[in-house]
């Protein structure tokens, strides 16, 4: 539960060692680079290494685009949230490296979808031919004599919904042309397709005038030879011909798109191959060597160095122990892990800080515990995170994920149980036996239901609000006690410490006289008024020279404009807290009344248990999804701004080492699919 | 029975008119500002998700948040006819209706402006998310934090709910 330490190593290297230098230093893949091009000249990868590197991005992804238009992913609903990759092992990953593979791939599916997209084109024109002439199939003239006439000139014109007096209108055209219309029955019906329209050559000019004024469209039939009938047998071989080779296709464009995972995998190693390259960018050269910085876990920086030095024997390497300003690592028990990243969504910590992952794991089940209460709702949350723990395995953020909403499950479940919420009031005789085990249940561990004692939740919330605010302000004592500020630690931290607490039990007294133990209200007011004079103090020994502007600062101090805390803001940071019992409230009504018109179908004639039983899953899981939301964010608030307020400090640089990471797939050590 | 028998019973002789009034008000304008909010969340997620469909799932539980406040509209109005006893057939004092009459559209008030505004907050946040992915869990507590005031009045009508049973104004 700490802040890692680092290291600070310093490298000239050779120029001609440069690129195996870097290559080397990717894969032990330990170091976060410095930008240090600013010192001289930054060393630039050479363009043909970019410009492979980044055809080798391109054709991956087209592939990926090749496969997404082939055959579209369905995503299920989840998948939305928790994405489908595939999942690799350090092993299979060594092999991505004989790139000819893909390169063949790539050629062959590129090939192949080309001949594809024409044959699928092609099919269309077919049908859509073959549909159009299938009216002129009872004609036995041939087309290619229709070609051949001189005297005559023949033309297919398209009908599309117009009728014979539409061509007839022009008294020309009913003169000198034979207008002959191509009709079929459908259902006892004519149905007009087109027409044939043959007129004499030395007319031809004047005739397609009156066409055009028309507006007919000619029959695509220019590349027929044989009779309509003969055309269609032909089209007919053509179209079969070709459903034959896109299933072909298809088929071998299916068995390409099972290396999908390995094309993925080959994006990312291409990808990675370009960072490692880029990476160069951030390295100073002079005429003759490279400089490189880059920060270190100290544990791991001797081992990195003895290697290097063996490896490279003419490289030079300075350590510098105590860096000023290095990357910030979180450090922690793999059980508090999943609660990083609660801390990465504020902001990481400024190097130096204590880390307060454990605290805030802590403090966020407990909240989220009390805003969720439910026993049954926490129960389900449990075991369906211990589900999806199990599923995802492979994606350590789901996993972690994961587990933080198990623990602040359990804690749900753990305050549900003693206010008496199962699903609301599903655990009472309105919808089960008198004498049932779960009505036994809720009555055995139950300690007070919210609803009827409102008043003593919102007190028993105030109490956790002012015991973390007082966390919160001992996690400033002790950085600055860290930090050697014992002054400030003194009379701005343990002050406020010492205060709250005791402020608490003397406002207690006040509004409910007797309810705490006198010789517990005479010792608080006591520490009330002792606390509270040496935060005035406090602001006194910070103007020493001037009595005057000490008392000013004193009372400054005491309101809260100056010190850490302040009267002012107590009152308000600590009713904050009062959204617990609201969300509280909120959960189990919401549930209740959810029961209560599920029952209302209890009445119907044979189905109506069923119809309830039904209504009262479906609008509790409703109520489940909805509930989660506001039983995450306000706890995540209640922490990010009345907690950290108090002692956080933001700012931390994300320490990521100059390594392989993958964004496709999942890489684990052993796959097990 | 006429229109002036109507008001005389429900209205004038008792106060459960007012109250049913109040209920429905809060209902309609919980239903309105969801509805309003969501149509804004909604489009702005829409427009994001045709250039970046791969955030569905982080620009989801961002355009659905202002979906509450109907809900806690709902659940009140439903709570409150049976909480009031109309399907017994109780009766209310013509006082303690028109009072229940008005805290229960202030309640509706602070529903609706909740809702639009968290709708007009959750198009920020998908702006957000749209531009840095990474940031979407610091993008959803935004427009979360507007539901407060949504929670508090849904809180405070059920806690009034609760604490008027058993009480004299029946």
């Amino acid at each position: 539960m700490a802040i890692e330490k680092f290291h600070l190593l310093r490298f000239v290297v050779p120029k001609n060692e440069v690129n195996f230098f870097r290559n080397t230093l990717y894969e032990k893949g330990f170091l976060h680079l410095r930008n240090v091009s600013s010192l001289s000249k930054p060393v630039l990868p050479t363009p043909d290494e970019i410009s492979w590197l980044e055809e080798d991005i391109r054709k991956a992804s087209e592939v990926l685009s090749i496969f997404e238009a082939f055959h579209p992913d369905k995503k299920t609903f989840v998948e939305n949230f928790i994405p489908k990759k595939p999942i690799f092992s350090q092993k299979e990953i060594q092999k991505v490296r004989e790139k000819q593979v893909f390169q063949e791939t790539y050629s062959e599916v590129v090939s192949l979808w080309n001949h594809l997209k024409k044959a699928k084109d092609d099919l269309v024109k077919m049908k859509q031919l073959h549909s159009q002439l299938l009216p002129f199939s009872s004609f036995s003239f041939s087309f290619s004599d229709c070609k051949e006439y001189h005297r005559t000139k023949v033309v297919f014109l398209q009908a599309e919904g117009r009728k014979l007096e539409d061509l007839e209108q022009f008294e020309f055209l009913r003169t000198h042309a034979v207008i002959v219309p191509v009709r079929t029955l459908h259902q006892k019906k004519e149905v007009l397709h087109g027409f044939i329209v043959i007129y004499p050559t030395s007319l031809q000019e004047k005739i397609r005038v009156y066409l055009h004024r028309a507006g007919f469209k000619e029959y695509p039939f220019h590349s027929f030879v044989h009779s309509p009938n003969q055309e269609l047998d032909t089209l007919q071989q053509r179209i079969y011909q070709l459903t034959e080779d896109i299933q072909k296709w298809e088929d071998i464009l299916e068995e390409y798109r099972k290396q999908l995972p390995h094309m993925l995998l080959w994006k990312d190693v291409s990808i990675n191959k370009a960072i490692r390259a880029e990476g160069m960018k951030k390295f100073a050269q002079t005429n003759n060597v490279a400089y490189i910085e880059g920060y270190i876990p100290s544990d791991q920086s001797n081992v990195l160095v003895q290697s290097l030095e063996e490896e490279f024997p003419t490289i030079y390497i300075d350590i510098v122990n105590e860096p000023t300003n290095p990357p910030v690592k979180l450090k922690n028990h793999r059980f508090i892990q999943p609660f990083e990243f609660l801390v990465r969504m504020y902001g990481l910590p400024r190097f130096g800080l204590i880390d307060p992952t454990a605290l805030v794991g802590i403090v966020f089940i407990v909240l989220f515990g009390v805003a969720f209460a439910d026993g049954l709702y926490g129960l389900s949350m449990m075991l369906l995170c211990a589900y999806s723990m199990k599923k995802y395995w492979y994606d350590k953020g789901t996993v972690s994920f994961f587990q933080m909403f198990f623990w602040a499950g359990f804690f749900a479940f753990l305050f549900g149980a003693f206010t008496e919420s199962w699903a609301g009031d599903l655990f009472t005789i309105s919808y089960l036996p008198a004498n049932s085990f779960f009505v036994n249940l809720k009555s055995f561990v139950g300690v007070m239901n919210p609803s009827e004692s409102f008043i003593a939740l919102m007190v028993g919330v105030i109490y956790i609000g002012a015991f973390l605010q007082c966390t919160a302000i001992l996690m400033s004592f002790l950085q600055r006690w860290k930090e050697k500020q014992y002054a400030e630690a003194f009379f701005n931290n343990l002050s406020w410490i010492l205060f709250i607490p005791s402020a608490v039990i003397v406002a207690g007294q006040f509004l409910s006289p007797g309810y705490y133990p006198v010789p517990l209200v005479q010792y608080s007011q006591w520490l009330c008024l002792l606390s509270l004079l040496m935060i005035f103090a406090g602001g006194m020994i910070q103007s020493r020279n001037n009595i005057f502007k000490g008392i000013i600062k004193g009372f400054l101090n005491m309101y809260g404009i100056q010190s850490s805390y302040g009267v002012a803001t107590l009152l308000g940071d600590v009713l904050s807290y009062l959204r617990l019992a609201a969300l509280m409230i909120a959960t189990s009504s919401m549930a209740m009344s959810f029961n209560l018109i599920a029952s209302m179908f209890k009445s119907i004639p044979y189905v109506g248990v069923f119809i309830m039983i039904f209504m009262i899953l479906f609008l509790n899981v409703f109520n489940f999804l909805l509930n989660i939301i506001g039983s995450f964010v306000h706890p995540v608030r209640l922490l990010f701004y009345e907690m950290f307020g108090r002692f956080y400090e933001d700012g931390g640089v994300e320490y990521h080492s100059y390594s392989q990471k993958f964004s496709n797939v999942f890489v684990v050590k052993e796959a097990k699919r | 029975m006429t229109f002036a028998q109507l008001l005389e019973t429900y209205f004038f002789s008792s106060g459960q008119g007012w109250n049913i009034v109040g209920l429905f008000v809060c209902l309609m304008l919980g239903g309105m500002g969801s509805a309003k909010a969501l149509y804004i969340s909604g489009n702005q997620a829409a427009g994001a998700l045709s250039e970046k469909p791969e955030l569905f799932g982080r620009l989801f539980v961002l355009m659905a948040l202002p979906a509450t406040q109907g809900l806690y509209g709902f659940v009140l109005c439903f709570l409150g006819m049976q909480q009031m006893g109309l399907s017994a057939g109780k009766t209310l004092s013509v006082p303690a209706g028109i009072a229940l009459c008005f805290a229960f559209i202030f309640i509706g008030v602070v529903l609706y402006f909740s809702a639009v505004y968290q709708g007009k907050s959750a198009a920020a946040a998908i702006n957000l998310t749209v531009k840095q992915p990474s940031k979407s869990g610091s993008a959803l507590l935004f427009p979360a934090l507007v539901e407060t005031y949504a929670l508090l009045a849904f809180v405070g009508g059920f806690l009034l709910l609760t604490f008027i049973q058993g009480s004299s104004i029946f």
